[in-house]
């Protein structure tokens, strides 16, 4: 599956392709090699048992272990954090490693299965936003109900609104936001200027329109108007917005290939039969289309918000661009990027009640703050939107203001176990459609029927 | 003879034998362990877990007998994917032994550079698979590769190799040959150095053409190193993963996806291990029957010197 925002550095950082793939291989390689001593680990490790601070000694320092999927400078800002947890609470010592990506697939997510599988689990894990019912539905996460209750600062309605939806299964709350993002559409203000469009779309009509407007040139100079990625990621916000549900509501019937949640999906198919759109393929297709925005080959394109640093970076001055939020059809529906962070269940009382207070120290207001301004994720908490020094941060970065906004119209995706594999259905289909000019009808129904017998199975 | 031998294996002398053979064994048991606990085992692990539904964190939550490969064998997928990956091993088995005896052949003249190209062709060999993968990315990359911007120069149109399901696989394939040539060259180099002068000088005198030499006396000396070169190469290409997983995960739609990363993304994708588990064992199968026809209808071209 592809990675989002997770692969993405900020401030000054190489951010070259070539940069960022040889990150990739060589978090395959470290996979396999941790792989490989996670299974070693565990097989020394099986009689050992997990090394437990009695919560009596209360001088003793608990450790903490903490599996993240953050790299490059995102890692390294990460780290940075830690450190200053580390410096200011001499009890706790959270030990931070980067395990690969936690996107479904990625390397953070299997090791982290073999890892309760062989009942050898870090104490604390960042966990995809999509995956945490999936980790849930198992029994591999904490229930956090009772420190949320008890916590002074970590209730619910302290989050920005929207910002929790990702974090409860079955009505209990199993993980807390921790880098979070959103898909925005992000636009050419010059182009925009020179085709006389006074503003950017808000609804899907209005883009499609705009794109044949914005389109001009042809071969190698050829500007595309628009240019959406076929991935799942986007692909659950065009079900939403034209009102359509990617699940029932039992979770146990596909329901992405009914009319309604194919109209935005046969919008895009369209443009870019039409030429007005640019759809890449492949694996490094978020890259490519970042890259195509970049360098003015397409007007629009849609992103994740924590792309938002890096793109300024890289534009500079060259042209002014603006975000939108992703654009209603029926509604205006977005799903959660990102990851949260959970605690996995079985660890001893005082290592989780630590892990707690890293959970609190990272999600309160200065620390929240500190992250985004690091790095363009989303602030987590509703009093960092009021917060003077925040405010001077989106005044400087007004890129950021349409993620703000759209934060409430996140959706929770569908609390399935199995939604990773219907995902992974999604995402072959999405792909023979854009690139195998596959009916989007027809390949939505196929996907729907392979996801009905993964969804049926039990 | 046989009966005397079978008297031999059941008298006292049986257990001389096996004193003596203790220290061999004793010598063979770090290896063996190792086999045993690192292959036998999880094989066997597998095949047992390929009996189960699976579920994301218990791989043996209900016994289903064989209903893993009966859907396996109705599934449209494991049939794509069974295509493709006899399609790879095809494509890359017959490039590999013809271009590398080829190249073998060459080099084999002691021309000028020889050692020069002996190592050329060798290098990419000795670059992980996972490396040769991301460069060969960048190079089909459609708008920065180096490939796409020569064809556009000379006016032609760009492709994108790896994002277009009629070329993805072909690539990858190219990938998988570059990589593996030199290893194979170096093979039936090996082979042709050991072909015993006399015999063709023997021909020679006898009036066979170079031709003739070759084929009715160099690739009967080489067929052991053919032969080889033929099993471990259908090996090696079934097994295929590292570069798919790098240049393409499977895609576009499933036109990379073979059977080793069919295994990976029913496992990690579906988190279906029970699943996983039965295609590497049709795997397993699979494999161990091309081996054993390989040996079977090897027995009738390759020529072994006693």
């Amino acid at each position: 599956m592809v990675l989002k925002d997770k692969k993405l550095s900020y401030h000054g950082t190489d951010r070259s392709l070539l940069a960022r793939q040889g990150t990739r291989g060589k978090s395959r390689v470290r996979a396999i090699a941790v792989g490989g001593s996670v299974i070693m680990g565990s097989v020394i490790l099986a009689g050992c048992g997990t090394s437990s601070p009695t919560p009596s000694a209360s001088s003793k320092v608990v450790t903490v272990t903490f599996w993240d999927g953050l790299t490059g400078a995102l890692g390294n800002q990460l780290q940075a954090m830690v450190t200053s947890f580390n410096k200011t609470h001499p009890n706790i010592h959270v030990v931070a490693t980067y395990e690969g990506s936690y996107a479904g697939g990625g390397a953070e997510q299997e090791k982290l299965l073999a890892a309760i599988q062989a009942h050898n689990v870090p104490d604390i894990a960042q966990i995809e936003v999509h995956s945490v019912p999936v980790f849930a539905s198992v029994g591999a996460l904490m229930p956090l109900t009772s420190f949320v209750n008890k916590s002074p600062t970590d209730q619910p309605q302290s989050f920005v609104p929207g910002m929790t939806v990702s974090t409860q299964y079955q009505g209990t709350t199993y993980a807390i936001p921790f880098n979070r993002s959103v898909e925005l559409i992000y636009y050419n203000k010059a182009m925009f200027a020179a085709a006389h469009l006074t503003n950017p779309p808000n609804t899907w009509q209005q883009l499609v329109q705009d794109a044949k407007v914005l389109t001009h040139g042809t071969g190698t100079t050829k500007v595309f108007g628009f240019s959406p990625v076929a991935d799942w990621w986007p692909w659950e916000s065009a079900v939403w917005s034209g009102g359509g549900h990617i699940l029932s509501p039992n979770l146990n019937q596909a329901e992405f290939d009914k009319p309604a949640a194919l109209s935005v999906l046969s919008m895009e198919k369209a443009l870019q039969q039409n030429g007005y759109g640019l759809v890449e393929s492949g694996p490094e297709k978020f890259s490519l289309t970042t890259e195509s925005f970049i360098t003015q080959r397409v007007a629009m394109d849609e992103d994740s918000s924590a792309n938002i640093a890096y793109v300024g970076n890289q534009v500079g001055t060259k042209f002014p661009w603006g975000t939108v939020m992703m654009p209603k059809d029926v509604t205006r529906a977005v799903p959660p990027g990102g990851a949260d962070i959970a605690i996995m269940e079985g660890i001893p009382k005082a290592t989780a009640q630590a892990a707690w207070k890293f959970i609190e120290w990272w999600t309160s207001t200065p620390q929240t703050i500190r992250w985004s301004e690091a790095t363009g994720y989303l602030p987590l908490k509703k009093a960092a939107l009021t917060d003077p020094a925040y405010q001077t941060f989106v005044q400087q970065h007004p890129q950021e203001q349409a993620a703000l906004e759209e934060i409430r119209y996140q959706h929770q995706p569908p609390a399935s176990p199995h939604y990773l594999g219907v995902l992974g259905y999604v995402e072959i289909q999405l792909s023979a459609i854009f690139s195998n000019n596959v009916p989007v009808s027809t390949a939505m129904h196929q996907a729907a029927q392979q996801a009905n017998t993964i969804l049926q199975a039990q | 003879m046989a009966d005397r031998n079978e008297i031999i294996m059941i008298g006292p002398k049986n257990k001389t034998a096996l004193r003596e053979s203790f220290g061999s064994w004793l010598f063979l048991s770090p290896a063996l362990i190792a086999v045993l606990l690192f292959l036998i085992l999880p094989a066997g692990y597998v095949a047992y877990i390929s009996l189960f539904q699976s579920t994301i964190v218990n791989p043996t939550n209900r016994y289903i007998g064989l209903a893993n490969y009966g859907s396996l064998l109705r599934s449209a997928s494991f049939g794509n994917a069974m295509i493709h990956t006899i399609v790879f091993a095809i494509g890359v088995t017959i490039v590999v032994v013809s271009m590398g005896l080829a190249l073998a052949v060459q080099l084999d003249k002691n021309l000028r550079g020889t050692r020069a190209f002996r190592v050329i062709f060798f290098l990419p060999y000795v670059f992980p698979l996972v490396s040769s993968g991301l460069a060969f990315m960048w190079l089909l990359q459609p708008q920065y590769g180096l490939l796409d911007s020569l064809l556009t120069r000379l006016g032609l149109p760009a492709v994108n190799w790896l994002g277009n399901v009629h070329t993805a696989l072909l690539m990858v394939i190219a990938v998988t040959i570059w990589e593996y040539l030199g290893f194979y060259m170096l093979i039936f180099l090996g082979g042709l150095q050991a072909v015993d002068v006399n015999i063709k000088e023997a021909a020679a005198v006898d009036g066979a053409t170079n031709r003739t030499i070759f084929w009715r006396v160099v690739i009967p000396s080489i067929s052991p190193s053919l032969f080889f070169a033929l099993v471990i190469s259908v090996v090696q290409a079934f097994q295929a993963f590292d570069q798919i997983y790098i240049m393409t995960q499977g895609g576009p739609v499933t036109a990379t996806t073979t059977l080793t990363y069919y295994i990976y993304t029913q496992g990690f994708q579906f988190f279906n291990m029970g699943k996983a588990s039965a295609v590497a064992v049709l795997l397993l199968i699979l494999l161990t029957g091309l081996t054993f026809l390989q040996f079977l209808l090897g027995k009738k071209w390759v020529v072994i010197d006693n």
